[in-house]
């Protein structure tokens, strides 16, 4: 390396349709846009050199983000700071940067200070607001909410809920807030939630608004 | 019924409904990086480039590539992209009465005016019609009307175009990069559907079914009543694309590939490339550094892949392979070059290369001497295993070898010499880099392909390429060479295909109805619902590909005119017979037709 390493903290949004494409690939158009700014990425040693990237949680496929997080780290040959407008116009179309931070080098990794998420969900066809009401309802009565994932595994959704809420936002039709627990072994997911009470997570629209972090010292 | 008042709107709310649910959403997305999207009301010519198989597949296809940049550098025409969809995204499609868009402007396919298909090979006939099917247009030429887009088709695969002649408006026979611009300047003159048919079959290279007359061609004693249709050639290639999209997902092949030469001059007597890509065109270095720079500032992309049939063949593929090694390697750009030829790698090659990543590909074809004759590929064994051992000496520790098999005249000897050969290769690997050889073993079936020396003979028997098969999985078993070949049906189905004449449309609309889709996928293919449509239409397949030809018939395609003569093709093929050879005509021309066709002299379309 002929400069030094920097770390940056990004925040970025992801919307419209990128949102179909995954957390790996989205990794992948990092990269690239990086490349195209021409900002050098730092890769890790090894024989398979990796970009040092890191998400903070993993967005789930289907799902647009107001404002996902993620820690690079560039190989930089001076103090500049790098600037949003230097980034944005590289980014394919959904994707934008919000802010840039410049982080230690040795702080601790985002994934293991990520404690929870809060969650729009608009639905796209019509849902009377007496509906949703009900369905606050049944979540917040439940003893227990059991989903079985993919893999098989089942796993409970009701100790993960932090906070449920409707509104009938007249612009957007009505909407579900939910916070759930994203902390590493211990993430509930909305479409989960969804599927569970019948909802046909094809017919809304989820948005994580926020990740948020334990404070660290 | 086609839903005529669809708007793309309607298709974007039927997507945020629907993918959530489906496979690889990302393939019906669009918006990748560099995608051109145009003002739809004030552009008079709109295209939608096809390629009838999955996004990733599609994608980074050359020829559509090709036409995406040049059509879009055109201020008053638009290209877009659309591709097929797989099984879940179709049925939901059609469940909701949603015909196929374009990826860019989610247009419906039928509002275009234009419909440009890929057809680089046979297997993707039904996918044609099921995307054709899909967008609500109708399949056979003859049922559409003047509010139906003009389809028309292009890439290796229509060099017989008869079996699909009954579905396509026109074929673009050959290098399609200006003919195409000047379909569409046709197009905007808004002329009736007849009136643009005539006008195009004025121009050579296109083909129309409608108003050529193969019956008569074939009839006439002379080609003046019906000249053959000429395939068309650009003697400079055109600039390579520079802004070339970036997808958002996976796609097969996630690199720059910057096509370096067009054509081959060695005249292998199997490869249909070799034959129907003539002349030899290369493009110069200073022009290929030059558009991988700004290619590499515009993609972000990390690999950079030289196309071209044979590589090494290139006049300054040195200097090339150490400019592009010495330039890129401080940014993390890996070169990736296709397979090579033995006889033209060199050590001053491998030198220039520089890095160590990746898989070596070499491609003998065969490994008796017999067989190197007949193909016009000779090569020896000590040559291969030099190149072998120098690619293990700079530190290369896998190897790929490409071998046919199912060759006229090849024995079950011929064949023990491939496993024969590749184990000398594995030994030599393993003496020097251990037990981190790897050699990898690619088998392909010969199929007689159109437009070669081989197009008369005929595809080896089902039980001799079954026999061959159980001869190298017996014989490579616990070697640890990693054998991979291609299943026999898919090879009976591309002989089929490939040779077949007019009747075979029926049965490859007969197929895609009884369910035929994705026959390029091994999967996928059932063989038996072709046997099923084949028997239908009362036509045996074996016909076409189990019969050899006599030097006298006239071919299904022989009204396809290469520019290489019917002449020189039989001269090599009983060369071939008699194992004798042909050498490279790069330096000694051998008369093959080309320079008299076009009025060109090859030696002034290569470098110096």
């Amino acid at each position: 390396m002929n400069g030094f390493e920097k770390r940056l903290r990004i925040f970025y949004s992801k919307q419209s349709s990128i949102r179909f494409t995954s957390i790996l690939d989205v990794q992948k158009i990092w990269e690239r846009a990086f490349r195209r700014a021409g900002i050098t990425l730092s890769y890790s040693q090894g024989f398979h050199p990796q970009a040092k990237i890191q998400q903070a949680s993993p967005l789930p496929l289907g799902f647009c983000g107001d404002e996902e997080v993620m820690d690079v780290w560039i190989e930089t040959k001076n103090e500049d700071s790098v600037r949003i407008d230097l980034i944005n116009p590289y980014l394919p179309v959904g994707m934008v940067t919000q802010q840039i931070e410049p982080i230690d080098l040795s702080a601790p990794s985002l994934q293991q200070f990520v404690d929870f998420s809060d969650y729009s969900i608009i639905f796209l066809d019509s849902l009377s607001q007496s509906a949703l009401s009900s369905l606050v309802e049944s979540i917040q009565i439940s003893e227990s909410i059991l989903f079985v994932k993919h893999s098989g595994k089942q796993y409970d959704l009701k100790p993960l809920i932090r906070s449920i809420s409707s509104q009938d936002n007249s612009k957007k039709g009505p909407s579900l807030y939910v916070s759930l627990s994203s902390a590493p072994g211990a993430t509930g997911r909305p479409d989960h939630l969804l599927q569970y009470f019948h909802h046909d997570p094809s017919h809304v629209l989820i948005t994580r608004k926020m990740i948020h972090f334990l404070k660290y010292d | 019924m086609r839903n005529n008042s669809i708007t793309p709107q309607e298709i974007e709310i039927f997507l945020d409904k629907t993918l959530f649910n489906i496979e690889k959403p990302g393939r019906y997305t669009g918006g990748e990086y560099n995608q051109v999207i145009k003002e739809w009301p004030s552009t008079s010519v709109k295209t939608v480039l096809a390629f009838p198989d999955v996004y990733e597949i599609g994608f980074s296809n050359l020829g559509l590539n090709i036409l995406y940049d040049q059509v879009n550098r055109v201020s008053d025409l638009l290209a877009e992209r659309c591709f097929s969809v797989w099984d879940d995204m179709e049925m939901s499609m059609r469940n909701s009465n949603i015909p196929l868009f374009s990826l860019e402007s989610k247009h419906p396919v039928f509002d275009f005016d234009v419909v440009g298909i890929s057809l680089p090979y046979e297997t993707l006939y039904t996918n044609t019609l099921n995307l054709l099917d899909l967008s609500g247009i109708p399949l056979y030429h003859k049922d559409r009307s003047d509010s139906d887009p003009l389809i028309v088709a292009g890439g290796h695969a229509t060099f017989n175009p008869t079996p699909m002649s009954a579905f396509m408006d026109a074929f673009v026979i050959g290098d399609g990069e200006h003919i195409f611009l000047q379909i569409l300047e046709i197009v905007k003159e808004r002329l009736s559907r007849q009136k643009i048919l005539e006008k195009l079959s004025c121009i050579e290279g296109i083909y129309i079914p409608a108003l050529y007359d193969v019956q008569k061609f074939f009839s006439s004693s002379s080609n003046a009543a019906v000249p053959p249709i000429r395939k068309n050639i650009v003697t400079h290639l055109p600039p390579a694309p520079e802004k070339l999209l970036v997808p958002n997902i996976e796609t097969t092949h996630n690199r720059i590939a910057v096509e370096v030469m067009r054509g081959c001059s060695h005249g292998c007597r199997f490869c249909q490339a070799g034959f129907i890509t003539r002349p030899v065109r290369e493009r110069p270095m200073q022009e290929i550094l030059e558009s991988l720079r700004t290619t590499l500032k515009l993609t972000g992309y990390d690999e950079i892949s030289l196309l071209s049939l044979s590589i090494s063949d290139y006049s300054a593929v040195q200097n090339l392979v150490f400019n592009i090694s010495s330039e890129f390697k401080g940014i993390n750009v890996n070169l990736s070059l296709p397979s090579l030829r033995v006889e033209s790698f060199s050590e001053e090659l491998m030198h220039a290369i520089n890095q160590r990543k990746g898989n070596f590909t070499l491609a003998p074809e065969s490994a008796s001497e017999l067989m190197r004759r007949s193909i016009n590929k000779p090569i020896s064994d000590e040559n291969l295993l030099e190149t072998a051992s120098l690619i293990f000496q700079k530190g290369w520790t896998s190897l790929k070898l490409y071998f046919l098999i199912g060759l006229p005249g090849e024995t079950l000897d011929d064949v023990f010499q491939i496993v024969d050969l590749c184990r000398r290769v594995k030994a030599v690997g393993k003496k020097l880099v251990g037990g981190r050889v790897r050699i990898s073993l690619s088998i392909n079936t010969f199929i007689p392909k159109c437009h070669t020396p081989f197009q008369w003979v005929l595809m080896d028997s089902i039980e001799n390429i079954t026999q061959k098969h159980k001869l190298l999985r017996e014989e490579l078993r616990n070697t640890g060479i990693i054998l991979s070949f291609p299943s026999l049906e898919s090879s009976l189905l591309e002989g089929w295909l490939s040779r077949g004449d007019e009747n075979i449309a029926d049965v490859i609309y007969s197929a895609w109805k009884k369910g035929a889709k994705f026959d390029a996928w091994q999967d996928r293919l059932d063989l038996d619902i072709w046997k099923a449509a084949f028997s239908k239409q009362g036509i045996d397949p074996y016909f076409y590909s189990h019969r050899e030809r006599p030097l006298d018939e006239n071919l299904p395609w022989d009204f396809i005119d290469t520019g290489v003569s019917k002449t020189y093709l039989r001269e090599e093929y009983l060369k071939s017979k008699a194992g004798s050879l042909t050498s490279d005509c790069r330096n000694n021309c051998q008369v093959c037709g080309i320079q008299s066709s076009y009025d060109v002299l090859c030696r002034d379309l290569v470098g110096k």
